[in-house]
């Protein structure tokens, strides 16, 4: 498993609220190979946020380390310092929202030329000072990469203001911003979901594109197994906080295993005829049932389901799954 | 309910609360704290300017009244000015801004350029003029002070409803065939409720300053009268030996329009999230 | 923004159109008669009534105003009843005065509002932030002409190191009048003994007005950075690695500064309000003491002419700011 950019492994994580102590983590557990494009699926308020902010390094506040590690190319993110030094450099981040991530009053050129000072490129000269010369390369490198995602005119473009670009062509500009530092992994946080339909296909295709043509990972957190479907290779799937699942793309979308998967993807519009929902609610993180998360709501819970947390095992088609009733499905 | 509770929960906005639930019980009844309500214009000579002591907690001033009695009595006459203008400024204020806001065409621009020119002037110097031409006193002071106030009840219901006007659910009122005095009054009229308390606690303040001003500069109330801006430009003669004669009534103000203020900001929070201090 | 700048001066004229024909009409119908000022307490009717006549005060009032327009559009705002000179070089005498009050109050304002809001959203719920709130509640909540004696009271009278009243002390000889403001004035020609003073008359004044503006500008430059700094735009910039003071300084800073500045421009009539109560407190010689007078006297020409010169001004204000908005927000730029 060494040859993993980003491993997650067995992280429980938990926060200290007005409210009292949210196990919003609980033993989360799957890793991202070089060059793949890795899917974390998962409803809102199942804990994506939350962990790709731990995984940059960047916790929520009042969040405790109850167990685990997360760890890029074998260095420890949960080590602030150690992360400080990878976030923007090595992974690089595309934001959920491109109308927001901007900020209104700078030009889109100064906000992400901002992310190569400070992170730098491999082939700077070492120790240089920050000054017109490094400047000037790094501008070119961002002109390389605007082009790369088909910002038409990129010089004229670093000059203008966010609110001057639609919002395909920001997210575009974030996604350049994010291979500008030919990182090794990126981050995408759910970078579709604010767009129309026919600007997200563009921008998957995109993605995919510049995914392969960069030879970058990425891990692709979204709600949406459609989206999945179009880029991921391998994806997790997680339910309140657990990993239930995770496997090839083609395992988990044609056979999935746990029941939680199954009922997801039926919520899915284009995979079934009918709407149908998952009845029940997710539980809340300050009182989580004990043992598998989403006994409560499982068709198929037994006693079993709510005595002890399921582990997370390697199934005989190579999936991982955390069932107790993995044998039966098989 | 809940909004009780987070208000209860609001520190700073509870203490603003008992702040102007005190004031509003001394104004009511004063003899809680004066021995005698009708002698506070009435002075011992043989007392004047007597430092504060057990007896004269303010001391005394130049014609031997007893200054705390006279703080007292002036939450009264402070209260009484700044409830009747804000009232009347709302009675004014807010039907124009809900026309204004409203209705579109010459009626609504109208209204609101005159608001522009009475917001064009510092409101002091409108209530100084005003006051001055009426003849001294507290009745004209108040009347100069609702007549520079009013426009902002009108800006700020002009600018909700202009907001609420666009809804979906005025468009289906109007759809539904609901007429427009119908409109404004159980359905715009209800959603401005919020903002026009906040605005109102927040005047309640400022008149209270206002007013302040108008007595210290000689174009409110009349001597004898208990007055607060009256009392420091009289203990202004005093100074520096007898200090507490301009201090106290000065305090007073501070403490009132400090209630009011921090009421009206805890107000504001509940109404409107986006704005929260914390 | 040229066009922007022509269309909102042009703007301003039907408001002090308006502002001018509100007061002529509350003058007017106001009772005291203006003819009867200028004539003095000895004044016979016949007096009263000739000077009525020459003053066109028997013209239907329509007919008057439409006068005094024409009279003012040439310069000619009349004569002051009170001082007997014409009331433009009253206006001119006492304008500078009351503009470096103010400006030295706005800057004042600006600088430490913004610096103590800035801190106090940055350092949220500590105990600076507290201090600050609390003093700046009940900076607004203090009436400014009994600060402004209380000032007096422990600087001038107690602890004697600032000077009790005016703009330089007593027979000093100000600078010579290239703006009429004296710190700048003295400190053109030299006269650094001369700006001193004048710097330590001004603290006090300026201190008072400024209060209520510190206070303002704090609280919303507080809030607009607390909303700023959980912007998402924050967070991203801090999950591309960017350092925090980076972050705060100048991204957030220069987020957070549009708000206050759109107070700054509607604090300008809250300072003339304060300045017409301080200026008489220390009997400062500005144009808010002689509106003051003017009312009190009776004085028409003054007031109506005053009252054009700070609506005037209260305009041009606005407009400023308008354009500074525009410099800090480049969406506001475009609608310029």
């Amino acid at each position: 498993m060494s040859d993993d950019i980003l491993s997650v492994r067995d992280l429980k994580l938990s926060v200290k609220g007005d409210a009292g102590l949210a196990q919003i983590l609980d033993h989360v557990d799957f890793a991202v190979k070089p060059g793949e494009v890795m899917g974390l699926v998962g409803e809102s308020g199942c804990g994506k946020s939350t962990l790709i902010r731990t995984i940059l390094g960047l916790p929520p506040k009042g969040a405790r380390i109850d167990s685990g590690t997360v760890a890029f190319r074998g260095r420890n993110l949960l080590d602030p310092k150690e992360a400080q030094q990878i976030r923007g450099r090595e992974i690089g981040f595309i934001p959920q929202d491109p109308f927001q991530a901007f900020n209104p009053v700078f030009t889109v050129g100064a906000q992400i030329l901002e992310i190569l000072r400070w992170s730098g490129l491999p082939d700077d000269p070492k120790g240089a000072r920050y000054d017109k010369s490094l400047r000037a390369r790094h501008k070119a490198r961002l002109i390389e990469v605007l082009r790369a995602v088909q910002i038409p005119d990129p010089e004229e473009a670093l000059d203008r203001y966010p609110h001057q670009f639609s919002g395909g062509q920001r997210q575009r500009i974030l996604i350049a911003g994010a291979l500008a530092t030919r990182p090794s992994l990126i981050l995408a946080d759910e970078p579709t979901t604010a767009l129309d339909v026919t600007t997200q296909m563009q921008i998957l295709r995109l993605l995919r594109e510049l995914a392969a043509d960069y030879n970058v990972a990425m891990l692709f957190v979204t709600h949406d197994f459609g989206v999945v479907a179009q880029i991921c290779d391998r994806v997790s799937v997680m339910y309140a906080g657990q990993t239930v699942e995770t496997g090839t793309t083609p395992q988990i979308i044609d056979g999935p295993r746990h029941p939680y998967t199954g009922m997801l993807m039926a919520c899915h519009p284009e995979r079934s005829t009918e709407i149908t929902g998952i009845p029940g609610q997710v539980s809340s993180p300050l009182t989580p049932p004990p043992g598998c998360r989403f006994a409560p709501r499982c068709p198929r819970a037994t006693e079993a389901c709510t005595s002890a947390r399921p582990g997370l095992l390697n199934s005989r088609d190579g999936r991982q799954l955390a069932c107790v009733h993995e044998e039966e499905f098989a | 309910m809940l909004m009780l509770k987070k208000f209860l929960r609001d520190v700073p906005a509870v203490l603003g609360l008992l702040i102007v639930v005190i004031a509003v019980i001394l104004a009511l009844f004063p003899g809680l704290l004066v021995d005698n309500v009708d002698r506070v214009n009435r002075g011992d000579i043989l007392q004047r300017l007597k430092p504060p002591s057990p007896d004269l907690p303010f001391g005394s001033d130049d014609l031997g009244r007893n200054i705390f009695d006279r703080v007292v009595m002036g939450t009264r006459s402070a209260l009484t000015i700044s409830t009747l203008v804000v009232s009347l400024s709302m009675i004014v204020g807010v039907p124009l801004g809900l026309i204004a806001g409203y209705r579109s065409g010459w009626v609504s621009s109208a209204i609101m350029r005159v608001t522009d020119v009475f917001l064009a002037v510092p409101q002091l110097i409108l209530a100084i003029a005003i006051a001055q031409i009426l003849g001294r006193g507290a009745t004209s002071a108040m009347i100069a002070l609702a007549v520079t106030y009013w426009p902002f009840f009108t800006r700020t219901v002009y600018a909700e409803t202009q907001k609420i006007r666009a809804s979906l659910f005025v468009e289906a009122l109007e759809g539904y065939g609901a007429s427009t005095t119908r409109i404004m009054l159980f359905h715009i009229l209800p959603n401005v409720a919020a903002p026009v308390i906040v605005r109102a606690t927040v005047g309640m303040g400022f008149v209270i300053l206002t007013a302040a001003v108008l007595g210290f500069l000689g174009v409110g109330a009349v001597p004898p009268a208990p007055d607060w801006g009256l009392q420091i430009s009289e203990g202004r003669k005093y100074l520096p030996v007898h200090w507490w004669y301009a201090t106290f009534p000065g305090l007073a103000i501070l403490f009132l329009v400090l209630g009011f203020n921090l009421l009206g900001d805890g107000l504001r929070d509940l109404v409107d999230p986006r704005l929260r201090r914390s | 923004m040229l066009l922007f700048l022509i269309r909102r001066l042009i703007l301003i004229i039907p408001v002090l159109l308006g502002l001018l024909l509100l007061t002529f009409l509350m003058l007017r119908l106001g009772g005291n008669d203006p003819a009867a000022a200028i004539a003095g307490d000895n004044a016979t009717p016949e007096m009263i009534e000739r000077i009525r006549e020459d003053l066109g005060l028997n013209d239907p009032l329509p007919v008057q105003f439409w006068d005094y327009l024409v009279r003012a559009a040439h310069g000619d705002f009349g004569v002051s009843a009170y001082s007997q000179r014409p009331v433009g070089i009253d206006i001119l005498d006492r304008l500078p005065a009351t503009l470096e009050l103010t400006i030295v109050a706005l800057v004042l304002a600006s600088v430490l509002g913004i610096t103590f809001g800035a801190l106090a959203g940055i350092w949220r719920n500590s105990i600076f932030d507290h201090t600050v709130r609390v003093v700046s509640v009940a900076g607004l909540a203090t009436a400014s002409f009994w600060f402004a004696i209380m000032l007096q009271l422990v600087f001038s009278m107690g602890l004697e190191i600032l000077p009790l009243r005016g703009r330089l002390p007593t027979g000093w000889t100000p600078p010579p009048d290239i703006t009429g403001l004296y710190l700048v004035d003295s400190l053109v020609t030299g006269q650094f003994a001369t700006f001193w003073y004048a710097f330590l008359h001004l603290v006090m004044p300026a201190v008072t007005i400024s209060l209520g503006g510190i206070a303002t500008i704090a609280r919303f430059t507080r809030s607009a950075v607390v909303a700023a700094m959980h912007s998402e735009y924050a967070a991203y910039e801090q999950a591309v690695g960017y350092p925090r003071r980076r972050i705060l300084m100048p991204y957030v800073l220069r987020n957070s500064l549009v708000t206050p500045v759109t107070q700054i421009g509607l604090l300008f009539g809250a300072f003339v309000s304060s300045a017409v109560a301080v200026e008489s407190v220390f009997d400062w010689p500005g144009l808010g003491s002689y509106l003051v007078e003017a009312i009190f006297t009776s004085d028409f020409n003054a007031v109506l002419a005053v009252t054009l010169v700070i609506g005037a001004i209260y305009g041009v204000v606005n407009i400023l700011v308008d354009m500074t908005q525009g410099l800090l927000d480049p969406r506001v730029a475009e609608t310029m």
